[in-house]
């Protein structure tokens, strides 16, 4: 074969490759086998088999639902599959500080251990930032800024 | 900047659940010293390369 | 902001890459005018976003870290999309100018991958309280800095100038599968890190920070790609022209020959 045919050869090969390796990635049930985390009703549908592996929980953090003693460090609170009350939710417990975003109605993914109490034990806690980006209103103080927060719905990642 | 970050980066026990970070700017500082640091690095080593021509 | 201003600011940059297409000289004072536009708009970016840029309600000052990581990983994202160009321009038709873009374009949006990943680890630290995890935005850029790295691992160890050309640009064309998914990961799967913002997510006098700094990067990344070529060109023109040189016959082919000048 000429170096030419060869070469073209290659990349008709190479671009195939390409397509189909993004159609698997894009199409395929890739996001099912590897999933980063699952929402809340994902994880209660497990039943027992969610139960001692570790894994990752990710959903929106239940409005009332965070108690922290301070004394001891250990907070607890609800991770729902959105801010309707009547959401699917796992109680969570941690025993770190969380990150300083952390607040009712932000999306968070915890990474831990499900026990047969229907506890989510995590050692991970991350809060996820939505793609919106805001200067704080003027003459906005700490309280309004909060509650205006709070009315908003915040982008959950999907 | 590891003890004293990591007490920042993490809420004053009191605060928990108030939403919003408050200082944070040594991760900015170290930002943007890190992009001028790899721009100096990577112009000089063009120009380095360059030179052996 | 006037966003025109910014957009403006691409006149010189989108002008002359289209000028350079007519006019293959224009490149030797081209460049010189990025590295100026580069230089001139760089402090400013730096001033626009630390200091101009209004603080941001959740992620107070901390979010400025958007006006260094989100451009570069941008010009990260660009440069193996040229690497993709490249190479398969090679595969067409065989090249040293595309062979050589390609291997600058490589190392350059390799760069601008490392640092642009290395600030996303800084902010997630303050934001999401770790400064690194497994989801598939932060996995796709890890598994693009490995494939980049890779691939001019394999370039450097190939001594044959021709099988490096296509093998290296079978690589770059398959490539492109990258840059795509890491741009597409947090719409096609469950991530940590957010989906894009787009200029209606985003406060405006931000989005002008932003596409200042953004600009400023593409001058820089025109400039080192311009430079990095050089650096190919000039290894090419020394494994390619020499033995040619010296065996006899006359070069045959014309990009032997154009190496050789």
């Amino acid at each position: 074969m000429k170096p030419e045919s060869r070469n073209r050869l290659v990349a008709i090969v190479a671009l195939g490759l390409a397509a189909s390796a993004l159609g698997f990635i894009a199409w395929g049930n890739l996001g099912e086998n590897l999933v980063y985390y699952w929402s809340p009703s994902q994880l209660l549908a497990q039943g027992e088999k969610a139960i001692g592996p570790t894994i990752r929980l990710g959903g929106m953090v239940q409005a009332g639902s965070i108690q922290w003693n301070a004394g001891k460090t250990h907070l607890d609170f609800k991770v729902a599959d959105g801010k309707e009350a009547d959401a699917k939710a796992v109680q969570v417990s941690s025993d770190e500080i969380p990150p300083q975003m952390f607040r009712e109605n932000i999306g968070v993914v915890v990474e831990g251990t499900y026990d047969k109490d229907a506890v989510f034990h995590t050692t991970r806690l991350m809060v996820n930032h939505s793609n919106e980006y805001r200067p704080p209103k003027a003459g906005e103080s700490q309280k309004d800024w909060q509650k205006s927060l709070l009315e908003e719905q915040p982008q959950a990642n999907k | 900047m590891s003890a004293l970050s990591l007490l920042l980066a993490q809420a004053d026990p009191s605060r928990v659940g108030v939403g919003h970070i408050q200082g944070g700017w040594e991760f900015v500082t170290a930002s943007y010293v890190l992009t001028l640091l790899g721009i100096v690095l990577y112009a000089t080593s063009l120009w380095v390369r360059r030179r052996k021509e | 902001m006037p966003n025109w201003l910014a957009n403006a600011l691409l006149i010189l940059p989108a002008g002359l890459l289209i000028a350079i297409c007519f006019k293959r000289d224009l490149i030797e004072i081209g460049w010189k005018v990025m590295a100026v536009q580069a230089a001139i708009m760089l402090p400013v970016a730096a001033y626009l976003g630390l200091v101009w840029a209004p603080p941001e309600r959740e992620m107070g000052d901390v979010y400025r870290i958007i006006y260094a990581h989100v451009p570069q990983v941008w010009m990260a994202l660009l440069g193996v999309t040229l690497n993709f160009g490249c190479s398969l321009a090679y595969l067409m038709k065989k090249s040293w100018t595309a062979d050589a873009l390609a291997e600058a374009s490589a190392e350059v949006g390799l760069y601008f991958g490392i640092v642009g990943v290395t600030l996303g680890a800084i902010w997630g630290k303050p934001t999401w309280g770790v400064y690194w995890t497994w989801d598939p935005r932060l996995t796709s850029a890890a598994v693009m800095l490995i494939y980049y790295t890779g691939y001019l691992a394999m370039r450097r160890f190939t001594e044959n100038p021709d099988t490096r050309a296509t093998w290296s640009a079978a690589l770059g064309t398959f490539g492109i599968v990258i840059p795509v998914t890491v741009y597409f990961s947090v719409v096609w799967m469950k991530s940590l890190h957010q989906v894009q913002s787009t200029p209606k997510t985003v406060d405006p006098q931000m989005v002008f920070a932003l596409r200042w700094a953004a600009c400023a990067f593409l001058c820089l990344l025109i400039t080192f790609t311009y430079q990095r070529y050089k650096v190919a060109r000039a290894a090419l023109a020394r494994e390619v022209a020499p033995p040619e040189a010296l065996s006899g016959p006359p070069p045959s082919s014309n990009d032997v020959a154009k190496v050789a000048v």
